[in-house]
């Protein structure tokens, strides 16, 4: 039940080794076979001790930093040190130690060496007791970990400021607070040859379409690598474009996010040791929305919610448009504008395509820069980017000043973009763009814009087509896309995602 | 897969191969205005025509970047004349010449001389490119120049940097004077010249070096020539029977002195009459609305009687001036200009369709028609105070 | 892979009802208003349009109606049960060479009339070209998801037209909507001779699309009602051009609805020139009607060569509308090439569909309940 055995060829290094796979009733023997197994390292914690009128001999192993050394200590060094009455029969201490004596909650029987070095490896404690050929794996798992925080790349005004972790348990425990419900479902699965990290698909039962979490568990069942360091490399698993820039799973740092799409009868996926869970399937109207447009009132989140389009439009288009119009239609710009224009690139030595490119590259750059620095510095770098080189590009004559605007715009709308994934294939779309605008005007624009509309009504996300619900359309669900309907119109769950439990509430009407 | 690399080759390929039109908005020549006068040299054959385009230098105009009041020494606009038969090929000429291809998408005001617009047939043809090419838009006002149209081009402008936008800053101010007729869009005289109604063109002339929107020139549709100029005075009198009034004032003597009738509204109704083909009756009602906006006498104006009184004076002073103007267009210019035509073709097109060669050509019916006249005025208010002084 | 139901291959009665403006709507809306004003008198165009459409209206019917009495099969399965194999090949085939010379038609008066508009000096073979490949590009995917684009553009084409119409409301003056009911007879005739067909054809995608209709009973209502669009669109527009352009000046114009848009000043200035961006627009519904044509081209092959790949007949289809758009040489060639292929086009459905009803009357073939 603890997963897959280990990947190499046991038997070739039992062989050359020499120790045994099974746990037998030899307590230094079997100390010894765990020290081999795993080479002795540092951090194994290896206690013997004596319990009982008749002087048992026992052993605890552990692995030093991964288990809680309090709760070890107070829940089975003391249980054990103190109990008294114990049985002189081997089998019977074992089985009266393992029902009364040790009050640690999470308890299993373990039969192999495999069992042991799993367990130990993954944070358990093992509890060896001589002349008995099984083990007791005691949950002991604990150690440093990280607080609940705000989430540092999803952060709203209102809202929950609570964050998840790296901990999965702790991550699971978020979930169930915000659904406190009989229906709500964990299923956990091991991932990674070698690191065997938990995942956990959690889905609320009765809401969600049973299709969908055939297809997500079937696609999970598939993954076979090394170690899974971060979601990602799930989301890059079962995704089911790899060529598209459209990010076909969403991710969230935000509990209160990822239980909302659960209700609407998605499935979250959740992997230990990344705060990062996936929200499976997505859609194109879906990646645009933000937690905060149902916190605030109606009205607030509609307008805010088509400024978001507003941003999408621009982070894609808009480097592109201006390349169109300068250098092919400059009629259409208004005359006074496109005489400031003229005059603005009067010194200008490049293309608008190339002086496009390398404002984005560096915007690019600069964005990059920012990231990779301390906070405090990252902000530094940002406005010296921003201003000192948008100023002096421009004195240098090497950019129009209309040209900073325009890139000055992009990255702003590309920033107010709730999604950072759905960001960064905006702005790879964006370079496309400027292409096809240097070469066609304003007719290579539409040209590509008809091309990535092929691909969204093409790409599917675990079955549900990512162009939905505006094609195919479900009217009902145009209340919540880019308008955002009053709390108490919404009663159905997203049609689009065809769930067991169809409404939210059963009336609209607002209770007096 | 395969389909998509071959997408992707192919865009190569155009990336490659791409970019024809791509001129970089700094190397067009922005044309805003341009004027056409005879040549002066004429050599026989053809004749010989001068377009003068007016190239916004943009640099003269000043960015914003090197503030606000900064005026720039260079000139914001340089003029180019060249002659030619053909105003196309006088446009390629000026590539030559100007360094930056002329480009005409931002064109706002063509100046013809009146010279250039009596000869026959010259005026018409020198508008087809202007028609013709996908650059031009139809919105371009046309307007004529008693003068040589490249001078009008040449007067500066006290709040426009550029002459050519002066027209349409004018042009605003059709709602206070009442002496501007409608400015002529392009697009409007391509639908005058192939349906062969007379038509009005703005005129500009030039006063102490300054450009100024003054009468008009009256068309005939089927030569497409200048026929004859009217003053401003008679545009109000035009304006009011067409209906298209945006705003004026009529100035006139009553007992009391010197008195201003602002017209805020006014609406006309034509009725024509074609039952006669010989003796077509042609009513005219108009309606006006407004306020006495300057008075030099010192009577109480807050009085039911004097205002009714000065209602009437008012239409009389109206209808007079009206039907002066319609005198003027049967017995001196022989054009029915107001639209008359119009109507009947859209309200009477049998008729129409059996007088319309010997209208105001042939038997010219349109000189012997009756034209009545009904002006009612009204004075609503007499703005702010009743007197000023007593 | 798993999909939903709702994700599959299979279409809905609305998508029928946007397909149908879909393909129609294309270009011929772009010089109609010329077409029609050339022969009558004042805004009397509107008369024949009206009579055409509801045609138009009537015919969409009833290729649904009959067409969805076989529930699921091809068009090349049920002709063959009515009219045998062999011929139900050559209707096949026909459509087939038909749709090819729709797409080769718009892509060709689409290159056309960009350089007009857009380009200059940029050759038609590289517009066209582009165009072609994305064309060819969105046939290549999901036969759903061409379906999912008409939904997606239509929304954006109906709201540009209105666009248009609103910001001309100012420019109509009435006067140039008058006189009425002038138009002699034989200039109606003339009407239905030179334009009327162009305008509305498109409806032949009836026969192959209903065989994806999930309930192909409520398709004729929906294929009529989608009808409808074109027909009520095209009157708005060309009432527009006379009253704003009069007639004289319509009948002049090469693309009348691309100068009304050239008249269009957008409040605030924000674009100088609403044609560019008009026309830009109206690139979608071409695309869109190029695209179905070409895919019906597509599904008439597949049904006749079952065998062969569908993407090797597009690879095949291909060069052979780049072809055949680039053999006209001038515009007036091109407007023949049209004429002429309209005109096969409603001949061809008409004589399809009174084939089939009556023998399948004659002989008897049970439509399946």
């Amino acid at each position: 039940m603890l997963g897959r055995s280990f990947y190499w060829d046991k038997t070739k290094k039992n062989e050359e080794e020499n120790f045994s796979l099974e746990i037998g009733t030899n307590l230094t023997e079997n100390l010894k076979n765990v020290k081999k197994m795993l080479e002795d390292p540092s951090d194994l914690v290896i206690r013997e001790f004596n319990i009982g009128t008749a002087n048992h001999r026992t052993a605890i192993v552990y692995i030093d930093g991964i288990v809680d050394s309090v709760y070890i200590h107070d829940h089975i060094m003391e249980d054990l040190k103190t109990a008294s009455k114990l049985p002189d029969d081997k089998q019977k201490l074992f089985d009266v130690i393992r029902k009364e004596v040790i009050t640690v909650t999470g308890i299993e029987m373990g039969h192999s060496l495999d069992d042991v070095s799993n367990a130990i490896l993954s944070g358990n404690t093992v509890f060896y007791l001589d002349g008995v050929d099984q083990v007791l794996i005691m949950d002991t798992i604990g150690g440093e970990s990280r607080a609940i925080n705000e989430p540092q790349s999803e952060s709203l005004i209102r809202g929950s400021k609570e964050g998840f972790v790296e901990n999965i348990r702790t991550n699971t425990m978020l979930i169930r607070r915000y659904i406190a419900d009989s229906n709500l479902r964990f299923s956990t699965y091991k991932v990674g040859r070698r690191s065997k990290k938990d995942l956990v698909v959690a889905y609320v039962d009765g809401i969600v379409n049973p299709d969908m979490i055939d297809e997500v568990k079937r696609r999970l069942e598939t993954i076979d690598i090394d170690d899974a360091p971060e979601s990602g490399y799930i989301e890059q698993w079962i995704e089911d474009s790899f060529l598209s820039p459209f990010p076909q799973i969403l991710n969230t740092e935000r509990p209160d996010k990822a239980s909302e799409a659960m209700l609407q009868g998605k499935v979250v996926i959740l992997l230990d040791r990344t705060p990062f869970v996936l929200i499976a399937p997505a859609t194109f109207g879906s990646s645009l929305h933000s937690p905060e447009d149902y916190y605030w009132r109606w009205s607030l989140g509609t307008l805010i919610r088509m400024l978001r389009y507003l941003a999408a439009f621009i982070s894609v288009f808009l480097p592109a448009l201006y390349i169109a119009l300068v250098s092919y239609h400059p009629g259409l710009i208004p005359s006074d504008l496109a005489f400031s224009i003229a005059a603005s690139r009067d010194e200008v030595p490049f293309p608008p395509f190339v002086e496009a490119l390398i404002m984005t590259i560096t915007m690019e750059l600069l964005r990059e820069a920012g990231l990779r620095l301390p906070t405090a510095i990252g902000q530094t770098i940002g406005i010296v980017g921003g201003l000192v080189i948008g100023e002096a590009a421009v004195s240098a004559g090497i950019v129009s000043p209309v040209m900073v605007i325009v890139v000055a715009l992009n990255a702003i709308a590309s920033f107010a973009l709730p999604s950072y994934s759905i960001a960064i294939s905006f702005r790879i779309l964006q370079f496309g763009l400027m292409g096809a605008a240097a070469v066609f005007g304003l007719y290579g624009i539409i040209l590509s814009y008809i091309m990535i509309n092929i691909h969204i009504v093409n790409l599917m996300s675990f079955g549900v087509p990512y162009s939905t619900p505006f094609a195919p359309s479900f009217l009902s669900d145009w209340k919540d896309l880019v308008l955002r309907a009053p709390i108490a119109m919404v009663k159905k769950r997203p049609v689009y995602m065809q769930p067991d439990d169809k409404k939210f509430m059963d009336k609209g009407d607002r209770k007096q | 897969m395969n389909k998509l690399y071959l997408i992707l080759v192919c865009c190569l390929c155009l990336l490659l191969a791409g970019c024809w039109d791509e001129v970089n908005i700094e190397e067009r020549g922005f044309v805003i205005g341009i004027a056409i006068d005879m040549a002066e040299k004429q050599s026989g054959g053809n004749p010989e025509i001068t377009l003068t385009d007016q190239f916004v230098v943009p640099a003269g105009l000043g960015t914003p970047s090197e503030g606000g009041g900064h005026q720039s020494s260079q000139k914001p606009y340089t003029n180019l004349s060249l002659s030619g038969n053909s105003l196309f090929e006088i446009s390629r000429e000026m590539a030559l010449i100007q360094g930056n291809a002329p480009f005409y998408e931002h064109l706002k005001l063509i100046v013809v001389s009146e010279e250039l617009a009596r000869e026959p047939n010259i005026f018409a043809n020198s508008m087809d490119i202007l028609l013709r090419d996908p650059e031009m838009r139809r919105e371009t006002k046309v307007v004529i120049s008693d003068q040589k149209a490249k001078d009008i081009l040449e007067i500066k402008s006290p709040i426009e940097s550029l002459p050519a936008m002066h027209v349409e800053t004018v042009n605003e101010n059709r709602e206070k004077s009442g002496a501007l007729i409608q400015p002529l869009r392009i697009g409007n005289l391509n639908q005058y010249m192939l349906e062969k109604n007379n038509y009005l063109i703005p005129r500009v002339v030039s006063v102490d070096g300054k450009m100024m929107l003054k009468g008009a020139g009256v068309f005939d549709g089927d030569t497409n020539q200048l026929v004859d100029v009217i003053g401003e005075t008679d545009i109000v009198a035009i304006n009011l029977i067409t209906g298209d009034f945006k705003g004026g004032f009529i100035k006139f003597e009553s007992n009391d002195g010197l008195m201003i009738y602002e017209i805020k509204r006014a609406k006309s109704n034509i009725k024509i009459d074609t039952d006669e083909k010989d003796n077509i009756n042609i009513i005219i009602e108009i309606d006006t609305e407004g306020n006495i906006a300057e008075t030099f006498g010192d009577r109480s104006l807050l009085n039911k009687e004097y205002l009714d009184k000065l209602d009437e004076e008012i239409s009389q002073n109206v209808e007079r001036k009206t039907v002066n103007i319609i005198k003027k267009a049967q017995e001196e210019v022989g054009l029915d200009f107001f639209g008359f035509s119009e109507i009947m073709q859209e309200r009477h097109y049998k008729e129409w369709e059996k007088i319309k060669d010997n209208w105001d050509k042939g038997e010219k019916i349109f000189q012997h028609a009756t034209i009545d006249v009904k002006v009612n005025s009204n004075v609503r208010t007499s703005g702010t105070t009743d007197q000023t002084k007593d | 892979m798993k999909r939903f139901k709702y994700a599959d291959e299979r279409i809905s009665e609305r998508d029928i009802m946007i397909a149908i403006p879909s393909i129609v709507i294309g270009v011929g809306i772009l010089s109609m208003p010329k077409q029609l004003a050339s022969v009558t008198i004042g805004a009397d165009g509107w008369i024949p349009l009206l009579i055409v459409g509801l045609f138009a209206v009537f015919m969409s019917w009833a290729i649904a109606k009959f067409a969805s009495g076989f529930e699921g099969q091809t068009f090349l399965t049920y002709a063959s049960k009515i009219v045998t194999k062999p011929v139900a090949i050559v209707l096949s085939f026909m459509f087939a060479i038909l749709s090819v010379f729709i797409t080769a038609y718009q892509i060709r008066k689409i290159s056309n009339i960009s350089q007009q508009y857009l380009f200059d000096r940029t050759p038609i073979e590289v517009i066209a070209l582009a165009f072609l490949l994305v064309v060819v590009y969105a046939v290549s995917g999901s036969r759903a998801g061409l379906f999912r684009i008409n939904m997606m553009f239509m929304p954006i084409i109906i709201l540009i037209a209105l666009t248009l119409v609103i910001f001309n409301l100012g420019w109509i003056s009435i006067g140039n909507l008058m006189p009425v009911f002038q138009t002699p007879f034989t200039g109606y005739v003339q009407v239905v001779k030179n334009t009327g067909a162009i305008s509305y054809l498109g409806f032949g995608i009836l026969w192959f699309y209903l065989s994806l209709v999930d309930k192909p009973k409520k398709a004729p209502r929906a294929a009529a009602l989608g009808m409808c669009v074109p027909v009520g669109l095209y009157m708005i527009i060309f009432i527009m051009s006379i009253g704003v352009f009069g007639n004289a000046v319509t009948a002049n114009l090469l693309y009348p609805t691309i100068e009304l848009a050239k008249v269009v000043e957008i409040p605030g200035g924000f674009f100088e020139r609403f044609e560019s961006v008009f026309f830009v627009i109206w690139i979608m519904a071409i695309f869109i009607t190029a695209t179905m044509a070409m895919d019906i081209g597509v599904i008439a092959l597949n049904s006749i060569f079952k065998n062969t790949e569908k993407l090797k007949i597009i690879f095949i289809l291909t060069p052979l509308i780049y072809l055949a758009g680039m053999i006209p040489q001038d515009v007036v060639e091109v407007d023949f090439l049209g004429a002429v292929m309209s005109w096969m086009i409603i001949i061809l459905n008409i004589t399809v569909l009174i084939l089939l009803t009556v023998v399948a009357k004659i002989r008897g073939v049970k439509r399946n309940e």
